[in-house]
């Protein structure tokens, strides 16, 4: 399998703070890989870069072989969590995906009942999602993210706010996730997810990437 | 055609979100209650003559400083937040693209601006729908008054509009040059924030200008730099013998303002960091 992304000197500052610093490494379609690190470190700023929403200062990304910021401003069938999930709080959970599904207008009413089912939420539930808990909110966050069948699957810190049987749901939803082919980049500060889950890991400290555990 | 296709479909998620905005139905509100009061002057002096009132009210909507005020408010009231970012706009961005999402804010600041000016003219009628003479005419009481300002009208009743115009011709210009007034406004609130990565230095500004225009009035030569004044007709020059802009001037600079923020949103939109929301 080919890389589906590659990453090459990538950097990005605020104004005088480096936030990433010649962050190197490229992703092998269809697998999981982790990044660790304490809060603060940079995953979050590295995962919006990838999903466009940053310009990186220096360096490229390119996600299936096209650059970003030059050849695509965002990339295409790519879903994210990131950092908390937020939504319309007086629309109930299906509304909320509905009036996000319309954008692309690419999927059915079933598809969005079926996302919101398969991360443990009713997908009848009248609740407006400003009386959501985290945790029921980040699952959320989740059916978003998978509801339009993306092959990649930016997650920062998807575990945020779950039970014990909320993380084993979202873990085995990532591993079935995976055998359908789909790559998933996770941030996590908790080793246990990124040791179960990933493929290759990564440490993220001050801007600066390592790897930690390769295939 | 995709583009198009996509920036539409953002538009009209802007819109379903603006129903639920108390921000718009309040604008809505409170111009409904000033036009209303505004009016209902005319109404009472009209029947005191034994006259009804002709539907052409709009025009003359712009007369009252204050009344015009409240109206040039209502856009920028809904477009204050431009480039309207919410709680979920960042899974919004992912869907549609940065130039996606760029268009159908523009798209949106448009239609609104449209839509808001078709209100005002529904507003003018609405209340009085029962007593108006249905005419092509401005009608005795707007003629009256157009030439005998009376002094229990607080309504101005512009003579130069009733002399030079049709009522369907000043409905139109005057229609026309509100909308795209507003449509600048919307844009320059869009640029400014974009710009200043703020959500209010582009409601300053506008309110600025706003704000600022009564005082052209006093120095014709400050008409020409202050782009709320073109709105009015009753500011436009009708013959070469006046000092104030022309209406060909006040479209040609319109135009090429808004032009120029719409440069401006897509340059600085393409290459800033899109910031997200956290929800109050």
């Amino acid at each position: 399998m080919g890389n589906i992304i590659e990453i090459n000197n990538l950097g990005k500052s605020f104004k005088d703070a480096n936030i990433l610093i010649n962050i190197n490494f490229s992703v092998e379609k269809g697998k999981i890989i982790g990044i660790i690190g304490r809060n603060g470190s940079g995953k979050t700023v590295l995962f919006k870069c990838i999903c466009g929403l940053n310009r990186p200062t220096k360096g490229t990304i390119k996600i299936n072989n096209r650059e970003l910021g030059k050849d695509i401003d965002i990339p295409d069938r790519i879903g994210a969590i990131i950092e908390n999930p937020g939504f319309i709080p007086n629309y109930n959970a299906f509304k909320n995906l509905k009036f996000l599904s319309m954008i692309k207008n690419k999927i059915e009413d079933k598809q969005i009942l079926d996302a919101i089912a398969l991360v443990g939420l009713n997908p009848k539930s009248k609740k407006h999602v400003g009386k959501y808990s985290l945790g029921m909110r980040q699952r959320l966050g989740i059916a978003q993210a998978i509801m339009e069948d993306p092959d990649i699957l930016i997650l920062d810190e998807p575990m945020n706010g779950l039970d014990n049987d909320g993380v084993q749901d979202m873990r085995r939803l990532f591993l079935k996730l995976k055998e359908q082919g789909k790559t998933i980049l996770l941030a996590s500060h908790n080793k246990e997810d990124i040791e179960v889950l990933c493929d290759v890991v990564y440490s993220m400290d001050k801007g600066i990437l390592k790897v930690l555990k390769s295939e | 055609m995709n583009l198009i296709k996509s920036s539409i479909r953002v538009c009209m998620q802007k819109f379903r979100l603006s129903l639920t905005d108390i921000r718009v139905w309040m604008a809505l509100v409170i111009a409904a209650i000033f036009i209303f009061t505004y009016e209902k002057d005319i109404f009472d002096y009209a029947q005191g003559i034994d006259a009804e009132v002709t539907p052409w009210l709009f025009p003359f909507l712009n007369g009252q400083k204050f009344i015009r005020i409240i109206l040039l408010l209502g856009p920028v009231l809904f477009f204050c937040n431009a480039p309207f970012v919410n709680s979920s706009y960042i899974y919004t961005v992912i869907r549609a693209g940065r130039n996606t999402l760029t268009i159908g804010n523009i798209i949106y600041i448009i239609l609104f601006s449209i839509l808001y000016y078709i209100f005002i003219i529904i507003l003018s009628i609405l209340p009085f729908v029962f007593n108006i003479d249905w005419s092509f005419e401005w009608g005795t009481a707007l003629g009256t008054l157009s030439m005998y300002p009376s002094e229990n009208v607080i309504a101005i009743i512009s003579g130069k509009i009733t002399t030079f115009f049709s009522p369907l011709q000043a409905m139109f210009f005057t229609f026309l040059l509100s909308f795209v007034c507003s449509v600048f406004l919307g844009l320059l609130i869009y640029a400014i924030n974009s710009i200043t990565k703020t959500r209010f230095m582009g409601t300053v500004t506008a309110v600025f200008l706003i704000l600022c225009e009564p005082l052209s009035r006093n120095f014709i030569k400050l008409m020409w730099f202050s782009p709320v004044s073109w709105s009015n007709i009753d500011y436009l020059s009708i013959s070469s013998i006046d000092d104030l802009p022309t209406f060909e001037f006040a479209i040609i600079s319109y135009t090429t303002i808004i032009v120029a923020l719409i440069i401006i949103i897509f340059f600085t939109n393409k290459h800033s960091d899109i910031t997200i929301i956290e929800e109050e």
